[in-house]
């Protein structure tokens, strides 16, 4: 050890070095346990965009236009714990895009992941035939919107 | 000094570093990933849609778009614009953004429904 340390004034000095060691732990633990919902501010931010134009090519645009609007927003990396409703939704607008409300089930690729994506976050009342009709006041919406 | 003053003192500047300290880490980290976040033109839009930032502390929107239509697909674009303006309350730009795309109701009434839509 250095002369310079063993007086009192380097014990004073280790000392606080030591606690500055472990504030830098405390604060990388403190930001790694918040670094989630940092995340997720940053994911919404992000999408914010999109997600908006989406919304108004849907309602008020052209199929064309909101199907690649919907799409690219599928492509956007995301927030998982927000990702899920999203993209149920974004699944359902595309499938009343495509009239996927008016065939059967089976045949109704968009319907099919929206269940998927329903599952993820929640446990009941994802049944395809209900997100069908869901898919139906979408297109409802879509059609009020352009009248 | 007596003794016990000694003791205090180390103990508040010990918890003073302590706390400045994790303090700076902490916000360190967190500034650092707002500012690689805002290296991204999407995001740099979104801030300013969601008013977090004042539009003219960060490049133009027209600039961003630039930017963006690289990765994002041409009509997508056109649309987020249309969607800035009208967030911004530019109904006449946003009119002729609108007519651009060449949708079927451009009128100042639809507009309207357009930014209500996006601000409730």
């Amino acid at each position: 050890m250095p002369p310079w340390l063993r007086g009192w004034l380097g014990r004073i000095f280790l000392s606080h070095a030591l606690a500055l060691i472990g504030a830098t732990l405390a604060g990388n633990a403190y930001w790694n346990a918040h670094r989630a919902s940092t995340e997720s501010i940053v994911s919404t931010i992000t999408r914010k965009p999109l997600a908006d134009a989406a919304n108004l090519a849907f309602r008020f645009g052209s199929i064309d236009h909101a199907r690649v609007l919907l799409e690219e927003l599928q492509r956007t990396p995301s927030d998982a714990t927000l990702v899920s409703q999203e993209e149920m939704f974004n699944a359902l607008r595309l499938a009343a895009l495509n009239g996927e409300d008016q065939t059967t089930v089976a045949d109704s690729p968009h319907i099919r992941s929206a269940s998927l994506a329903c599952r993820r976050f929640r446990t009941s009342d994802c049944d395809p035939a209900r997100l069908q009709a869901l898919a139906t006041k979408f297109a409802q919406e879509r059609s009020t919107s352009r009248d | 000094m007596n003794g016990a003053l000694k003791i205090v003192t180390l103990a508040v500047s010990h918890l003073l570093v302590f706390a400045v300290g994790a303090t700076c880490v902490a916000g360190s980290r967190t500034r650092a990933m707002f500012e690689a976040a805002g290296r991204d033109p999407l995001y740099r839009i979104g801030a300013v849609m969601t008013q977090l930032t004042d539009k003219n502390a960060t490049p133009s929107l027209d600039a961003d778009l630039t930017s963006l239509s690289g990765t994002v697909r041409a009509p997508a674009t056109q649309v987020i614009r249309l969607a800035a303006l009208l967030e911004q309350g530019r109904l006449n730009d946003a009119g002729v953004a609108c007519k651009a795309l060449a949708w079927p109701h451009c009128d100042p009434q639809t507009l309207g429904q357009m930014r209500k839509a996006l601000v409730p």
